[in-house]
């Protein structure tokens, strides 16, 4: 990380990140010590179940961790090698939406239901771009086209219900890239999508990050998704990153037993096995003790080691790290891409 | 928009027509005779008759309602029973009164009704929000009436701040005006203020929990824009109904208020029309506040196509 | 936040459950006591009251608190505490009429209209729609024009204007339960429709109406007073909490003491009322069993 011959900062870095989050009087780690990096035009992926603190993560660089009750107990979020942590909200808004934009994963309930298409999009330009009200909604129709909604001039005087999901999520993802961000955060784009749907919307994504080294920050729980999109893979559990690493290496030689588990249950046509799925669920922030976090669901768990000490995440090879206590001596089944 | 419109003021004419019609046989069915009223002490039963027939008593009841329809049409209303002065002159007399009242009450609803919802739910869960919530569920308590006394005995009578009873038309000047519909204004508004206050509180909370709300915010945009522009715009809807809901009730407040404060309004032409029996006037102020009371309707549902564009299609 | 079935330790019958009840919602129940209070005050008013409430004692007009004379005296020398309890007689019943005429016209509506659906649930809907669009206490004061003053008259009409409120509240609660397989399948097997109505709506309808019995009973005590105020209630002397705020309002400047007594024990009523309603709302909502409002 600290190459001295590297002259410019990757465009994200995230260094040890805790959040917690206010459950009555006490407060919940619900993301532990979590690092990655992000350089422009590559496309990490955060990956977990839902509660394993992806989105959290995502939130936090987006510096909204305090509107939802959550504060940044610990770490640090450099943009451009300018760090975030503490950064008065003046600020912060100014990089939101013009530096670091977000799509959600349910795009009818992420655009406001009592705007037009247009005035949603315009809204961004007006505010980051100093456009004027006739600019702006320039603008907004050309963001439409480039996303590839037909008919723009028309559909911008539509509202979002009149829109169907997919058309929906490429006009948020107009919206979000209306101020040019350098750095878009995906929570789940697809996932409320239909197949057909969602194979359009992400080649729209990777068009995109061709045309204008976007990077991104894809988040989703779903490891044949990523497949798609993906340089990196972040794999998250309980609030953790358990295991790191560039996409082919981890799909084909996954360290964590966790991931194992995950590459287990994307149903791979043609194959005939049956798919497997991991027992049980998350336990809920909060409830770790000092043990491993996934021992109780690990079909490779021992009984002392395992139930006794928290692993600590360790380096493994290039730009691979794991957080497994038998990381070394386990020979798990990927797939092949 | 326009035809979303038109199709609610078709479901509005027929209530109206309705309402007017059941008050009428309602009326019909009363004890007693008018005609015996107006004739006067030790009438002869040819001066009932004829009066009876001058006011059209002797015809079936569907003709009498059909003309009375017709000429409220026009605008005619009858004469009062009591004095023969036209009902929509009785009623236009004690208008400005009435309709001042309403307006200062409705706006203090909405400025303090909002911003203490406002308030409580930007501080959900916290004192605050608790604080205005106690406090509304107790004002909904309260009679309008007695705390139009108890603000008369506090800031009248003990404070002389404000004067107890009377109006002065706004020709008479701003404060004159404004000084004499303060407390009965404020009394009239507790009920709809805490109401309203409630509710915009609550569809505060609900909205401010979307994700379009995160979204905007992750957009970079300000607080106020966030919350005045992409909140408020859907919290409006539950808000309105309630308002509008509560016009009605409004608008019968005045009544007991006007009485209190001795305000030349509608609500006091009521209640001398009820001690004098005075159907004509009686039926002309239902059909009057009924007429109102459905065109605040009418506003509000067509300010759903604003607020909430699906229920326009 | 989600409340798993109440962590009730295994209690004896229905004692217990009551007082897990009571621990779980203390507002409503210290409301309840409240009322019961109140209500024993109405039923044992001769007992109670220290003076005939109509006794006049010109002598002794204005009297402030004493130990003759608790609550002191009125504008005419009456005991003001006697007049309270016996007025409480008067303000309940009042209350009592009105909510049982909009009972009696507003839960068969609303049975009809949720349990036959169709023409005539639109039909009904539009009918009490259309009540609810005249401004209630204009409403109320024709019809006591037309019935004449009289504080049972009066509560009538008042009863009316309650009605559409609770043919809502049955309508939707109807309409809940008959989605309910026990229903389908006791008209599938033949049960007359005013059997399955009696013996399987009705019983489940009744908490949503309890809940909307107990707000519409504050309200009712509420209106009691703005009509009795107006003179269109009780007939003088008659005590109720309405006509001594009415008689009081003329003589603030002398006994603020008379505006004030009549007016808290209305307002402590009306909104013990309401927080009973509440109360038993969320403890339906609690127990699963849905009052539908809202």
């Amino acid at each position: 990380m600290s190459d001295a011959t590297q002259p410019a900062p990757p465009l994200l870095e995230v260094e040890g990140l805790t959040v917690e989050y206010r459950t009555g009087r006490a407060w919940t780690r619900v993301v532990e010590d979590v690092s990655f990096t992000l350089d422009r035009g590559e496309t990490l992926a955060l990956v977990g179940e839902s509660g394993s603190g992806k989105t959290v993560s995502a939130t936090a660089v987006l510096g909204l961790v305090g509107r939802k009750g959550g504060r940044i107990a610990a770490g640090s979020i450099r943009f451009r090698g300018r760090e975030l942590v503490g950064l008065p909200e003046r600020e912060l808004r100014r990089l939101r939406g013009r530096e670091v934009a977000m799509i959600f994963q349910n795009p009818m309930r992420s655009l406001n239901p009592a705007y037009t298409a247009g005035e949603q999009v315009a809204e961004v330009a007006r505010v980051h771009l100093g456009m004027g009200r006739r600019d702006a909604w320039r603008k907004a129709v050309e963001m439409l086209d480039a996303v590839g909604i037909p008919d723009p001039e028309r559909r911008s005087r539509d509202y979002p219900h009149q829109f169907s999901g997919g058309m929906a999520q490429r006009l948020a993802i107009a919206a979000a890239l209306c101020g040019s961000p350098s750095l878009l955060i995906a929570d789940e784009p697809t996932t409320a999508l239909d197949v057909t749907v969602q194979a359009r919307v992400l080649e729209l994504l990777r068009d995109i990050q061709q045309q204008t080294e976007l990077a991104v920050l894809f988040i989703s729980h779903d490891l044949g998704v990523v497949a798609e999109v993906a340089d990196r893979v972040a794999v998250m559990y309980a609030g953790e990153v358990v295991e790191h690493g560039a996409i082919e290496e981890l799909f084909l030689v996954p360290r964590h037993p966790y991931t194992e588990g995950l590459l287990g249950s994307i149903p791979v046509l043609g194959s005939g096995e049956p798919l497997r799925s991991i027992q049980g669920t998350i336990p809920p922030a909060g409830s770790h003790g000092a043990e491993c976090r996934f021992a109780p669901r690990c079909a490779h768990a021992q009984p002392v080691a395992c139930a006794v000490g928290h692993p600590g995440l360790s380096v493994v090879g290039a730009g691979r790290d794991v957080r497994c206590h038998r990381a070394t001596d386990l020979h798990l089944e990927g797939i092949a891409r | 928009m326009t035809r979303y419109a038109l199709r609610r003021l078709a479901v509005a004419l027929p209530i109206l027509v309705a309402v007017t019609f059941c008050v009428f046989v309602l009326v019909d069915l009363a004890p007693g005779d008018p005609a015996a009223a107006i004739a006067g002490e030790h009438p002869t039963a040819e001066r009932i008759a004829e009066i009876r027939a001058s006011l059209g008593l002797d015809e079936p009841l569907l003709q009498r309602y059909g003309s009375w329809l017709l000429d409220a049409l026009q605008a005619n209303l009858g004469s009062s029973l009591a004095n023969g002065q036209a009902v929509t002159d009785a009623i236009g007399d004690r208008l400005p009164a009435t309709l001042s009242l309403v307006v200062v009450a409705m706006l203090i609803t909405l400025v303090v009704g909002l911003a203490a919802g406002l308030v409580a739910a930007l501080q959900h869960g916290r004192a605050a929000d608790r604080a205005i919530t106690a406090m509304a569920s107790a004002a909904i308590a309260l009679p309008p009436f007695w705390v139009a006394l108890v603000l008369v005995m506090l800031f009248s009578v003990q404070a002389r701040w404000l004067p107890a009873i009377g109006y002065q038309p706004l020709s008479a000047g701003l404060w004159p005006w404004l000084s004499h519909l303060i407390l009965p204004a404020a009394a009239l508004s507790l009920l709809p203020m805490a109401e309203v206050a409630l509710q915009f509180r609550q569809a505060m909370v609900t909205v401010l929990r979307q994700d379009y709300i995160t979204n905007a915010e992750a957009r970079g945009l300000t607080r106020p824009r966030v919350l005045g522009k992409h909140a408020a715009k859907n919290a409006a809807v539950p808000v309105t109904t309630v308002f509008a809901y509560r016009f009605a009730q409004v608008l019968g407040g005045t009544v007991a208020i006007e009485s209190v404060f001795d305000l030349p309004g509608i609500g006091r032409l009521a209640v001398t029309s009820v001690l004098n029996r005075d159907i004509p006037v009686l039926l002309g102020l239902v059909a009057f506040t009924t007429l109102i009371v459905l065109v605040i309707n009418l506003l509000v549902d067509i300010s759903y196509g604003y607020f909430n564009p699906k229920v326009r299609t | 936040m989600s409340q798993t079935s109440a962590p009730s330790r295994p209690r004896s019958g229905r004692l217990g459950r009551a007082s897990a009840v009571a621990r779980r919602e203390p507002l409503a129940t210290f409301a309840l006591l409240y009322l019961i209070l109140i209500v024993l005050g109405a039923v044992l008013a001769p007992l109670l009251a220290t003076h005939d409430p109509d006794a006049q004692q010109l002598m002794q007009r204005f009297q402030p608190w004493s130990g003759e004379h608790w609550f002191g005296t009125d504008d005419y020398g009456r005991d003001v505490f006697s007049r309270l309890v016996y007025g409480s007689r008067v303000t309940l019943q009042a209350a009592l009429v009105a909510v049982g005429v909009s009972v009696l016209i507003g839960v068969p509506a609303g049975l009809l209209a949720g349990f036959r659906r169709g023409f005539l649930d639109a039909a009904l809907s539009r009918v009490f729609d259309g009540l609810m669009s005249i401004p209630g206490l204009i409403l109320a004061l024709t019809i006591v024009a037309v019935l004449g003053p009289g504080l049972t008259k009066a509560m009538t009409a008042v009863g009316l204007i309650f009605a559409p409120q609770f043919f809502r509240v049955t309508r939707a609660a109807t309409h809940e339960v008959m989605g309910e397989t026990y229903i389908e399948s006791s008209i599938a097997i033949g049960c007359a429709p005013a059997r399955v109505v009696l013996r399987h709506v009705l019983p489940n309808v009744v908490p949503a109406i309890l809940v909307q019995v107990s707000v519409a009973l504050g309200v009712a005590v509420s209106a009691e007073a703005s009509l009795s105020f107006l003179g269109l209630g009780v007939e003088a002397p008659t005590a109720s909490w309405g006509s001594m705020l009415s008689t009081a309002a003329q003589t603030m400047t002398l006994a603020p003491n008379l505006v004030w007594l009549p007016g808290l024990l209305i307002f402590t009523v009306v909104l013990s009322f309401t927080l009973l309603g509440e109360g038993i709302r969320r403890s339906l909502a609690a127990t699963g069993r849905k009052a539908v409002d809202e």
